[in-house]
């Protein structure tokens, strides 16, 4: 990849990308205060809503920040003289870096003003807890989102969710499989929520689970080389 | 088909004696819909020069464009500048300019989109573009997406021509333009635009620039591209305005100073060309194509 043209690029859509920035930090924000005043009002811990919010942001934020690509839209990102590696680390660089990144800082810049403010009290405490379940799914189910932003040309949210639906529904088969498979394994549904902590399982079908929990690496790998190779193969 | 590639070929042998920027399209297929193909096997050589491209809505000038810029990828065929093939590649994207018809309009004004774009391009004359804003009165520091269309798009000929890419392709830069933008957009195509430099523009109001074209590309049909040269062409017919048709007229039209006819040129008479007139007649007149064969 040419480092240059990469830089070139940054520099010619870092407007852009301080909008985006700005944008996460506003709906984190709103978020969080919603939930603090959902706390202060009815006295209950509601770190599930910063939680969503956060995760539904991290999944849809390619096709959410993005404009849909046709002619009247796109015509000069395409044009650009950058070669496609370039362009196409843009984009995984601000949804992989930079999105999620605002993301994290955002909340705990809130969390500290707010545990200074409530001198110690630690409101809305919980989010950074050791269930990272919703995160692992997130992870997921994000590739499915970025390919699909060069997939599909109209809809682009609609047809995201029906892909992500079907993802679900086959990842929820593939379970079914293997817990056909190992019907001693008690906590067989984590592989797709936390798949590091699913009990080892007999010696005799150890191979199973172990595919199962290196399986995200291949399934992410290659829905990013999907989208790159779509992204070039796209027009207008 | 025949008739397509006889005419590319006169037209690169009269205009293309230097042979600089030339782009060469090769049996070319594209369609939004596979069964029905918008272009069906075109094939044209074109070089240095300006260029008309004309044609009536929805017959694949805008699709040409954006397959020439490589916007969109061919079904068929190959599309060659100066013999690389890869459109995509940014040695060869840094080489071509296409100022669409219509396009999203940034948040700031033309100055700051032009800071951040033109670095992508060596060839970028800051000097000529502030010349060129001057000329077409643009306020260089209103944001874009408040100016008018019209404005819109004379800062964005101002900022293209300014880039001095070897190869331009204009989707009707002079849509939206006043009478006063169309006369100072041509005096800087004149002036901006070199000899080396291979432009194809795209429009419906073809006696806008009447006097710039070095050729001619007419969609007459689907499959039916005529390209022929200015001179060639007023070499061998004449346009002849009198109050009756001409006795020899090959084909005439009736206007209200009379009427226009297109005969042969046996004389070698000088004449100007009426383009729009000889779209239509090219479309209706089988004869005209024959002499203009010769």
């Amino acid at each position: 990849m040419n480092i240059g043209n990469f830089n070139i690029l940054e520099r010619y859509y870092a407007k852009r990308t301080l909008q985006i920035i700005f944008v996460t930090i506003c709906l984190i924000t709103t978020t969080f205060i919603i939930s603090l005043f959902m706390y202060t009002t009815m006295q209950s811990g509601s770190t599930g809503l910063i939680r969503g919010v956060c995760i539904l942001l991290f999944i849809f934020a390619p096709c959410l920040f993005e404009k849909q690509i046709d002619s009247y839209n796109s015509t000069i990102d395409f044009l650009l003289p950058a070669s496609q590696i370039a362009k196409y680390m843009h984009f995984w660089v601000r949804y992989y870096i930079i999105v999620p990144t605002t993301i994290i800082l955002s909340l705990v810049v809130l969390f500290s003003i707010s545990d200074i403010v409530s001198s110690g009290n630690h409101l809305l405490a919980g989010i950074f807890t050791k269930d990272q379940s919703g995160i692992w799914l997130a992870i997921l189910l994000q590739p499915v989102c970025f390919t699909s932003y060069f997939l599909y040309k109209k809809n682009i949210i609609l047809k995201t969710l029906v892909s992500i639906i079907v993802v679900l529904l086959s990842c929820a088969l593939v379970i079914l499989a293997i817990s056909s498979i190992l019907p001693n394994l008690a906590n067989v549904s984590n592989l797709l929520t936390n798949p590091l902590f699913v009990t080892p399982p007999d010696k005799e079908h150890i191979w199973l689970l172990t595919l199962s929990q290196f399986f995200p690496i291949p399934y992410i790998l290659g829905l990013w080389i999907t989208s790159y190779q779509l992204m070039k193969e796209r027009g207008i | 088909m025949l008739f397509q590639k006889e005419y590319a070929n006169i037209a690169v042998l009269h205009l293309c004696n230097t042979l600089k920027h030339m782009i060469k399209v090769e049996n070319l297929t594209f369609g939004y819909n596979k069964n029905n193909p918008i272009i069906n096997g075109l094939n044209l050589s074109i070089c240095n020069g300006i260029h008309l491209l004309l044609g009536e809505n929805g017959i694949g000038k805008t699709t040409l464009l954006h397959l020439l810029c490589g916007l969109c990828y061919p079904d068929k065929g190959t599309i060659l500048y100066d013999d690389n093939a890869d459109l995509r590649n940014p040695k060869n994207m840094i080489n071509i300019l296409f100022l669409p018809e219509e396009q999203r309009a940034e948040n700031d004004s033309i100055v700051s989109f032009a800071k951040r774009h033109a670095i992508f391009y060596p060839t970028f004359n800051k000097e000529l573009f502030h010349n060129n804003l001057k000329e077409l009165n643009i306020d260089e520091n209103y944001p874009m997406n408040k100016m008018s269309t019209g404005q819109r798009k004379k800062a964005l000929l101002a900022y293209s021509l300014s880039l001095s890419t070897p190869f331009m392709l204009l989707d009707e830069p002079t849509s939206d333009l006043d009478i006063t933008s169309k006369s100072t957009v041509q005096k800087m195509l004149i002036e901006n635009i070199s000899d080396d430099q291979t432009v194809i523009i795209s429009t419906h109001s073809a006696n806008d620039f009447q006097t710039l074209y070095d050729s001619l590309i007419f969609f007459l049909n689907k499959n039916d591209i005529f390209q022929n040269t200015i001179d060639d062409i007023s070499q061998k017919i004449l346009f002849v305005s009198e109050t009756m048709p001409h006795k020899d007229a090959l084909y005439y039209e009736r206007g209200l100073n009379g009427c226009t006819s297109i005969i042969e040129n046996k004389n070698d008479r000088e004449n100007t060309i009426n383009i729009e007139m000889l779209f239509r007649a090219l479309a209706n007149n089988e004869n005209i194509r024959n002499i203009l064969k010769k």
